[in-house]
């Protein structure tokens, strides 16, 4: 277009100008951690919320809360949070999840009962519980959501988890032909009548009951999904058991969840109607928030405000732990990485405490291990790693014969394109070249390229993280099992190894952790990856929501929160 | 005329189909898939899954069954990233809200924008041209990045007046919509606005001086006469054309508003389909963006030969 050179020139001008006038004052510190430089929506000086603001919404029992879009709504096939929050409004597991991560509350299932040798597990079903359309619930329903998960034409990503019944795995993986049909029918779990369901596990699993409770093993409707096939989850179509039911999913803008009419415990919904506003970006979601669209902003605070909100302490923010790691893989086949000392260098090298405070500046704890510290709750002894000890690195790095870094190849850390991994990225290269004298590069890709090379193991250094799935070691240790498909470090410890099948086997719950801590302990010694901070999840909760508590995994069902107006 | 149109037509086709394979070929080659995610897929489990889509077959295979489907049956087939809907079924539901969103900043953009440069040329060099001009200045200058979030402070946050970010139907009622679209058509139209005055401020000056012009002063007729009937049509010319690329700026430049406003349109999906690997989603919202490019330039030319009788393609 002609005009094109005459706007450059103006533009030119003005950007001039405008840089002349400075920032407008600002009472805010600079937003430096958090959003990337061109982040959209980053202007917004959000104001610190005020007391007297009023809510959007008049009525008492409509729950606004954020959300991001979800992929589907078929529990059987969710795995991601996003969906999982909505299924822990709308389906109900055996057991389902409390207030906090302390508390577990029976669901469908009455009462567990375990044998002696933990390999079975007996659930008695409450005769009341029923489906969205009236129809009962029945341990039917469980053994065929169950199986179905496993189905192979399923195909869920999520299906691992029920790898812990009997002949799950074989099932699972099985190929198509007439063999199939006899391992479904292998498969240990069992309606043995309408309100029993026996279970046969692989070896003593101290955490099945969690395990209930999350979404994968939720119940799905035979019925309604023999009628509307794979199309079933829609909210046209969509039946479920727990306390709300969705009516309406608007793309990119909400879903709408209204009162189970036919829920067992009906009485106690404090909500008619709960409304999951839907956001892809943090930044909106927070103006919503700030605006009273929203009651309760679940984990989308822009990195851009929390160090402020940290900083005054602002009565609406909650910052919980949360059962996650952030880590650095390495790939273990590579030399030098190939050396033990080479990795606890690297390790030792960084001052994990400065990422929390100044990098990404959310109040992350330091990870020397890989282990959360709050699984200590359980009973369970974290096992503790090294901390930060230059000089000792620097003598680990000489004893694997690189004095003072020299002849170390030069090599590249690499991550998924994100301001929040840059700034760590860029810390620890300055670490490694101030404390070691090693020299590195950083190599940004997008998500799906970084995977593609994990997974290919073509990579020397890569930055990873991982959620706890259940409140057990277990979910933190197995990963890096030398088969696991998402250890992709290279890492073949037979020892690792073994102490992690023993503990699979091992029905003493406390020999069980101290087979686990042993692990642990390994892992720590020998870092195939190297742990950087534990994450913290933060949330916004509006003074008149009530009900709120800090959970480590994250969850909080409508159910526990209600409104005063 | 109408020749003319077949033939301009039918050349689009080629172009689309052009784009479509391009873009085939192009998103294939990027690395990752659909299925890849933080949590390995067992193989058999991703096989499964890949056969399902055809993604098993070979590249050729799999481009000929996209043609077959999009070109013969106009179904570009379901999602990868979310299996329950169709990429048909997503694109209808955001296409509607980007045209109103698109249309709204228009109307923003031509209102605001005709009467800053109409008064500025018939004020040439007075201050209220001045201020006409240094206002549209502001409006091409500030990114809408910039003046999104100072909207949404000011009038979301602070007076509580708009929503801050969502998007409602009219099943809200007029005053639903308009609440949650208000922001987002201003801050979309403000930057053509600008853009418009300063074209309309010039074709007026252009015109103003015209024999024509000074024939329809001399016979009488009052200067509101002369402006609105004589002058006008010949001053939006320009403006017409910059309409065109205008209304498609607005609708693929409605992504970066989109993301702020949370708003449902296509831009979301534009952006987030590539980099989920959801080929489906990515065929179907370039085809469709290519497709609203041809046809509004197409509409543009025709529309010359309508105000400037000089413009004729037969």
């Amino acid at each position: 277009m002609k005009h094109t050179a005459t706007r450059r020139a103006v533009l030119g001008l003005l950007a001039l100008f405008f840089a002349a006038c400075g920032d407008k004052p600002s009472d805010t510190p600079a937003p430096s951690s958090g959003a990337a430089p061109g982040s959209k929506a980053q202007g917004a000086k959000a104001p610190a919320t005020e007391a007297g603001q009023a809510r959007e919404e008049k009525d008492a029992r409509v729950f606004h809360r954020s959300l991001g879009e979800p992929e589907y709504l078929d529990p059987n096939l969710i795995s991601e949070s996003e969906g999982g929050q909505v299924c822990h409004d709308t389906f109900e597991g055996l057991f389902q999840y409390g207030p906090n991560h302390k508390e577990w509350l029976p669901g469908v299932a009455e009462t567990m009962e375990t044998s002696p040798d933990g390999l079975t597990v007996t659930f008695k079903l409450r005769q009341n519980a029923k489906w969205s359309d009236g129809q009962p619930v029945t341990a039917r329903d469980f053994e065929y959501s169950w199986k179905r998960t496993l189905d192979p034409k399923t195909a869920s990503r999520y299906a691992s988890f029920l790898w812990v019944l009997q002949g799950g795995k074989e099932y699972n993986e099985s190929k198509e032909g007439p063999d199939r049909d006899k391992l479904r029918d292998a498969v240990g779990v069992k309606a043995t009548d309408d309100y029993t369901l026996q279970v046969k596990l692989v070896g003593p699993i101290p955490y099945f009951q969690q395990l209930t409770a999350f979404y994968t093993m939720a119940p799905v409707p035979k019925h309604v999904i023999d009628k509307h096939g794979d199309q079933w989850a829609r909210p046209e179509n969509i039946v479920s058991n727990g306390p709300w039911k969705v009516t309406e999913w608007k793309s990119q803008q909400h879903i709408i969840a209204v009162k189970n009419e036919h829920y067992w415990d009906k009485d106690k919904i404090p909500f008619d109607k709960v409304v999951f506003h839907i956001t892809q970006e943090n930044q909106p979601a927070h103006n919503m928030y700030l605006a009273g669209q929203l009651d309760y902003l679940e984990s989308k605070v822009p990195e851009s405000v929390l160090p402020r909100y940290l900083k005054e302490k602002n009565p609406e923010l909650k910052s919980s732990p949360y059962l996650g790691v952030y880590y650095y893989y390495i790939n273990t086949a590579k030399p030098p990485f190939n050396d033990a000392k080479v990795r606890q260098a690297l390790s030792l090298a960084i001052d994990k405490e400065k990422i929390g405070k100044f990098v990404v500046k959310g109040g992350q704890e330091a990870a020397t291990s890989i282990v959360h510290p709050k699984l200590e709750e359980l009973g369970y002894k974290p096992a503790k790693g090294s901390e930060y000890d230059p000089d000792q690195a620097r003598k680990l790095l000489a004893e694997a014969g690189f004095p003072e870094g020299k002849g170390f190849p030069r090599f590249q850390i690499s991550y998924n394109t994100l301001e929040g991994h840059k700034l760590i990225a860029e810390f620890i290269q300055q670490e490694w070249k101030n404390n070691l004298g090693i020299e590195c590069d950083l190599d940004n890709m997008e998500w799906k390229v970084l995977l593609k090379k994990l997974n290919a193991k073509e990579y020397m250094v890569s930055r990873g993280a991982w959620i706890g799935d259940y409140l057990d070691p277990m979910t933190f240790l197995d990963l890096w099992e030398g088969p696991n498909s998402n250890n992709h470090t290279n890492w073949d410890h037979p020892e690792f190894n073994r102490l992690i099948a023993d503990a699979r086997k091992e029905a003493d719950p406390n020999k069980r952790f101290d087979l686990l801590r042993q692990a642990e302990e390994l892992f720590a010694k020998e870092l195939p990856a190297l742990p950087i901070y534990f994450y913290v999840k933060h949330d916004m909760v509006k003074p008149w929501l009530k009900g709120y508590q800090s959970h480590l995994q994250g969850i909080h069902p409508s159910r526990f929160f209600t409104i005063a107006q | 005329m109408f020749q003319y149109i077949v033939k301009r037509l039918l050349s689009s086709v080629g172009v689309i189909l052009i784009i479509i394979t391009a873009s085939f070929f192009v998103m294939k080659v990027a690395p990752g898939g659909p299925f890849d995610a933080d949590r390995k897929l067992p193989d058999e489990v991703k096989r499964n899954i890949e056969a399902k889509y055809h993604l098993d077959k070979p590249l050729w295979e799999q481009y000929l069954r996209q043609m077959d489907s999009i070109v013969l049956k106009g179904d570009f087939g379901p999602s990868m990233k979310y299996p329950d809907r169709t990429v048909n079924e997503i694109l209808a539901e955001g296409l509607p809200v980007s045209l109103v969103l698109g249309f709204q900043a228009m109307i923003v953009a031509v209102m605001l924008g005709l009467s800053a440069g109409l008064i500025a040329g018939l004020r040439q060099n007075r201050w209220e041209d001045y201020g006409a001009m240094t206002t549209a200045m502001a409006g091409v200058s500030i990114p809408n990045f910039v003046l999104a979030p100072l909207l949404i402070v000011l009038f979301a946050i602070k007076l509580r007046w708009f929503d801050a970010a969502g998007w409602n139907g009219l099943e809200k009622g007029i005053w639903g919509h308009f609440k949650s679209s208000l922001l987002p058509s201003l801050t979309l139209g403000v930057y053509y606005a600008a853009y418009i005055a300063r074209l309309t401020r010039s074709g007026m000056l252009e015109i103003i001086r015209q024999d024509y012009i000074r024939t329809a002063r001399a016979k009488g007729l009052s200067e509101t006469v002369v402006v609105a009937r004589h002058a006008i049509k010949g001053a939006v010319i320009p403006v017409v054309s910059f309409l065109g690329p205008a209304f498609a700026g607005m609708l693929t430049g409605s992504v970066v508003i989109e993301k702020i406003f949370n708003i449902p349109g296509l831009g979301t999906h534009f952006v987030a389909s590539a980099f989920n690997r959801d080929y489906p989603l990515v065929l179907g919202t370039i085809v469709l963006y290519s497709a609203l490019l041809v046809v509004l330039n197409l509409i543009v030319d025709v529309l010359y030969t309508v105000l400037d009788p000089r413009v004729s393609y037969d």
